[in-house]
């Protein structure tokens, strides 16, 4: 068996039916040897399954007054506009109809039409591929009412790699990397498209106003107005499974159970930040593959290093393990997303009882030692 | 079946997965009801215009979060709380207690789930898979994960492992 035990990130794809058939075979090899992980992924489905249950016998109540019937307002659209050609196309109405011969007798007159324009024409000759794509003439009557066909295909114009460097800057500038539920992507039409997730609207005014110099970059922030979680919205840990490890000493440490709430609410915080930064780095890297980078002149080169490297992570539980006198156990590998995930996993352990198979000081050690490389990875 | 009796039928198999949905992302109960409707008739009217939808419950729900996102926007509603903060019901055995509180935790656990941990539970509940969640909140595939393995996580927690 594999001696790494799947991030939790992974066993819930796996759980969930998510995974790849590489990551698949890798994961059910280890759950087949794996106690401690099979009861990891039984308690996830577990979870999965009460909720699902709960969600059954919580039925929502009927809406405030009876469903309107729909039919008088489809029969409205009906009268206020007829059916698309293609509608009627597809419903064989107009074959129905009895008018074939006139849609294919039009069809030959515009054909011919439209060879005399076209032949007449001081374009160029179009190559074969051209010509079967165009398909200049018989297709031209239909455009308007069809505009899934397009007689000549629209030049691409995409974002730039160099243009996708500067917004990528642009957006570490504004710190919209660090954690922010945003994400770069470029959209089948080549345009960038910055989407994102739960952000307040003062901050989506800040980055459309930084972002509204590149003409390329079109924004989707369908959640604006979902307010992010806060502690006074009751975001908090309030129900653990088992007592924690080191309570006492915590409790004391940060002074009462509800100061020790707070401080585990911003600490998984904070940790979600740098799992979704480890997120954003990763595609980053992802994006910007050997061979893309290759392409880069040196200016985006050192953009895309200043990117990467520029992060300062705070000061994590550095205190509390002076406190506990945790020695880090030996120095961890991995990478930042690695990192990252683990000092989620265990964090969530240490401060809300979740299962980690650990001891109370294992669990510590272990949790120092992946901090200090997730620093030692950000600095 | 004509284009009318499709439409219907869709009406009165998906209302409550829609409306449940908008109420999920905080719409009030008269606004979630009326932005269903308003969905469907969106749904006729893209139909009969001679576009295809190829699946129409995430199409439906993608118009849908748009359109509550859209409203809440506009009317500047406070995200609703889900009122799952009830008491445990009192019990005489103690077996029943122990149940009884195990499901109280789990409740309160999801009424204090983020917004967007809630959406993604509630469309992965409806069987929609990571990408489609993505498309339909607009976040990325690897979000969305990031989204459920937190709410899994702390619902773990709730139930006492």
């Amino acid at each position: 068996m594999s001696n790494e035990h799947p991030a939790e990130s992974d066993l819930l794809l796996y759980v969930d039916g998510e995974i790849g058939a590489p990551g698949l075979r890798s994961i059910r090899a280890h759950l087949d040897a794996c106690w401690t992980c099979r009861m990891r992924a039984s308690e996830m489905q577990a979870a999965i399954v009460a909720y699902a249950s709960e969600r059954e016998k919580n039925l929502v109540d009927n809406p405030p007054r009876p469903w309107k019937d729909l039919r008088n307002d489809f029969q409205m659209i009906r009268r206020s506009a007829p059916p698309s050609l293609l509608r009627r196309i597809r419903s064989g109405a107009i074959f129905r109809a009895g008018r074939v011969a006139v849609f294919c007798g039009a069809g030959a007159a515009l054909a011919a039409l439209g060879w005399l324009v076209l032949s007449d024409s001081p374009q160029p000759i179009p190559t074969p591929r051209e010509v079967t794509t165009a398909s200049p003439v018989i297709e031209r009557p239909a455009i308007r009412e069809l505009p899934e066909i397009r007689a000549v295909p629209l030049a691409r114009r995409g974002v730039t790699r160099h243009e996708e460097v500067a917004i990528l800057a642009e957006l570490h500038r504004l710190k919209a990397d660090l954690g922010e539920p945003v994400e770069l992507k470029v959209s089948a039409g080549g345009d960038a498209v910055l989407a994102g997730a739960g952000l307040a609207p003062e901050r989506i005014q800040v980055l459309r106003e930084a972002l509204s110099k590149f003409p390329k970059v079109r924004l989707d922030f369908s959640q604006a107005s979902i307010k992010a979680p806060t502690a006074e919205s009751g975001s908090l840990i309030v129900s653990r499974a088992r007592p924690i490890a080191f309570e006492p000493e915590l409790l004391r440490f940060f002074g009462g159970r509800p100061a020790l709430q707070n401080a585990t609410n911003s600490i998984l915080d904070a940790s979600d930040s740098i799992v979704m930064y480890a997120h954003a780095l990763d595609n980053v890297e992802q994006r910007f593959s050997a061979d893309r980078r290759a392409a880069l002149d040196n200016e985006d080169r050192e953009t895309l290093d200043r990117i990467q490297s520029a992060v300062h992570l705070r000061v994590l539980m550095e205190p509390l393990f002076e406190t506990l006198k945790v020695e880090p156990a030996p120095r961890a590998k991995g990478t930042l997303l690695d990192a990252s995930l683990s000092v989620d996993h265990l964090l969530n352990a240490a401060l809300t009882g979740a299962h980690s198979g650990l001891t109370d000081a294992e669990l510590y050690r272990e949790l120092r030692g992946w901090c200090e490389r997730l620093r030692e990875l950000l600095q | 079946m004509d284009l009318n009796e499709r439409v219907t039928t869709a009406y009165e198999e998906m209302r409550m997965d829609i409306y449940r949905y908008l109420l999920t992302i905080g719409l009030p109960a008269h606004a979630a009801q009326d932005i269903t409707q308003d969905c469907f008739i969106r749904l006729f009217e893209t139909l009969h215009g001679g576009a295809s939808v190829e699946n129409s419950r995430a199409w439906l729900l993608r118009v849908a979060h748009n359109l509550g996102i859209n409203t809440l926007t506009a009317k500047g509603f406070d995200t609703a709380e889900l009122d799952f903060d009830q008491p445990a019901p009192a019990a005489t055995v103690e077996e029943r207690l122990i149940e009884e509180e195990r499901k109280h935790r789990l409740r309160r656990e999801i009424s204090l789930l983020s917004t967007q941990q809630r959406a993604c539970l509630e469309l992965r509940a409806q069987g929609l898979r990571y990408r489609e969640i993505g498309e339909i909140i607009g976040i990325s595939t690897s979000a969305v994960g990031e989204f459920l393995r937190r709410a899994i996580s702390r619902l773990r927690s709730a139930l006492g492992e």
